[in-house]
């Protein structure tokens, strides 16, 4: 964040993942004289994957929104201006309504536009933006030479109609106009925040040019699953172009986690039982804090390590497609931990609400196919990481053992690792710590025993 | 509400994509609607909230099916 005027800071868009260059403000949560504290959640963005819950880090006092709901900004672009707690109040900036600070253009209605936003030059047109209540920032033009045409405002105005926004807090409606509403299955985003919405006013609207064909609920919106899949497709792509893969397989024992797996949950009540799948997260962090050579990135030229476990966790959506938040400090969780932000993660995932503080950059990447995949799974690393752990479902497996075959239950991992930074050896260890640190959290469920790093290797 | 329909109402609140009057009573539902664990596990905690009735992990194989499951909860009311 940058500091502008003396007191007040710039809230920037954030970036969210590493190939987001822009995003979408969806919803603010605040307005100009919140005060908002550490962690709270200010705004939600847009992003081609999911909406994206954004926390503040700082306390302090929002005294200006600078870019409007709906609009689009490129990630770097101040969005707030936020004044920290403890800042000279004589600088505190007017609220939302003034002049940006550095004003190009003749002050606006909204605040701060963004330089790209649509001239819409037909008067036409731009009578009936005003009619549905459309601002042209929310415009995307699809005419040469950036203009508007009609199907573009109209398309922007299917969004109000098809997406309920919550009614804003500055907005009236009566309970009249509030039950029109309901019967006729609008809401009241569509007029805007200047009118005392009637009655008489949701009728007049009414009478007017029936709005487009309501359109499915996302219209307006990139169309994600599409987006998701061409993201994906990209970065495998390069991957798999740019690293020289190798891989390393080993079969992991689970005879004594699932054991104890089962002990435990025999005694907990519903909601606080694991699954077996959160044991190999927990093995697969520690494995990555005792062999840091595969937890960090490949960086011009080089190998740069990191300083603690961020785990990438490859999760599917029901919907198509996958979606790879961060556990962090990922090889200090116990199993309850661990299931917990787990559980919080796909809740978040599959509601398309993930915040920005699960979308930091990860150290390593596991993919876990869980209860209903292949027996193994060698995947391809996602970049800059050098590393990707990969691991079957849990089966039933012949065992050797004191020379005599025995049935346990088993795992495949495997690893895939990036032969400019790590070599097979180094991999196999890693698988090696795996198999220890899933025996070590079990006598450590069991004995109830601090969780300690284990010790580093090389 | 039935036992059937809560649970029917718990698959769709965790798998808000299936349709869980198509699933066959009679078939293991986990993978019929294709829920992990993870998912199993809503499911169960959505039935505990609707019914209080909570189920043991000793008892899961005899909820596997809807009409299992719907029996279990039936034996368990009360």
């Amino acid at each position: 964040m940058a500091t502008t005027t003396a007191g007040t800071t710039d809230f920037v868009m954030p970036s969210l993942g590493a190939d987001m260059t822009e995003g979408r403000i969806t919803e603010w949560l605040v307005q100009p004289g919140d005060s908002v504290t550490r962690g709270q959640i200010v705004v939600v963005v847009e992003t081609d994957k999911s909406d994206i819950e954004v926390e503040v880090f700082e306390p302090g006092t929002v005294t200006e929104l600078l870019v409007p709901e709906g609009e689009r900004v490129a990630v770097g672009t101040p969005i707030a201006r936020i004044e920290p707690v403890g800042a000279t109040p004589a600088h505190r900036t007017p609220p939302a309504q003034a002049v940006p600070a550095v004003p190009t253009t003749p002050p606006a209605p909204r605040p701060g536009p963004a330089p790209a936003t649509p001239r819409i030059t037909s008067p036409v047109i731009r009578h009936l933006a005003e009619q549905l209540d459309v601002a042209p920032a929310e415009v995307r033009a699809t005419g040469a030479g950036g203009r508007v045409h009609r199907d573009d405002v109209e398309r922007a105005a299917a969004v109000h109609v098809a997406r309920p926004a919550p009614v804003r807090r500055a907005q009236r409606v009566t309970p009249r106009a509030r039950k029109l509403l309901a019967d006729h299955g609008l809401d009241a985003h569509g007029f805007g925040t200047d009118t005392l919405v009637t009655g008489d006013v949701v009728l007049a609207a009414l009478a007017a040019p029936p709005p487009p064909v309501a359109v499915a609920p996302d219209a307006g919106r990139p169309d994600r699953a599409a987006t998701m899949r061409r993201h994906i497709a990209d970065l495998m792509a390069r991957s798999w172009a740019e690293i020289p893969h190798y891989h390393v397989t080993s079969r992991l024992d689970l005879t004594a986690a699932t054991d104890a797996l089962t002990r435990h949950n025999a005694t907990r009540p519903l909601a606080e039982r694991v699954v077996p799948g959160t044991a190999l997260l927990c093995a697969t962090a520690r494995a990555a804090a005792a062999v840091p050579a595969c937890n960090g990135w490949w960086r011009d030229g080089g190998f740069v390590g990191a300083d603690s476990v961020r785990l990438g966790v490859v999760l599917s959506l029901r919907s198509g497609g996958i979606i790879v938040p961060t556990i962090v400090d990922a090889d200090t969780l116990g199993l309850d931990e661990m299931m917990q932000r787990l559980a919080e993660l796909v809740q978040r995932a599959r509601q398309g609400r993930l915040r920005a503080s699960d979308m930091v950059e990860a150290t390593i990447t596991v993919t876990n196919l869980g209860d209903r995949g292949a027996e193994s799974v060698v995947g391809v690393i996602q970049p800059p990481q050098v590393a990707l752990v990969g691991i079957g479902v849990v089966h039933d497996g012949v065992w050797a053992s004191g020379g005599a075959a025995a049935v346990r239950p088993t795992a495949n991992a495997t690893l895939s690792g990036d032969h400019r930074a790590i070599d097979g050896l180094t991999g196999s260890r890693f698988l090696a710590r795996m198999q220890t640190a899933l025996d070590r959290i079990v006598e450590q469920e069991i004995t109830g025993q601090e969780i300690t790093r284990p010790e580093t290797e090389e | 509400m039935t036992s059937l329909s809560t649970i029917l109402a718990a698959i769709e609140r965790v798998a808000p994509d299936v349709d869980a009057s198509t699933l066959p009573v009679d078939a293991d539902f986990r993978e019929e609607a294709e829920l992990d664990s993870m998912d199993f596990l809503a499911v169960l905690n959505a039935v505990r909230d609707a019914t209080g009735i909570e189920v043991p992990e000793a008892d899961y194989r005899e909820v596997a099916t809807l009409e299992s499951f719907a029996a279990y909860l039936d034996a368990h009311a009360g």
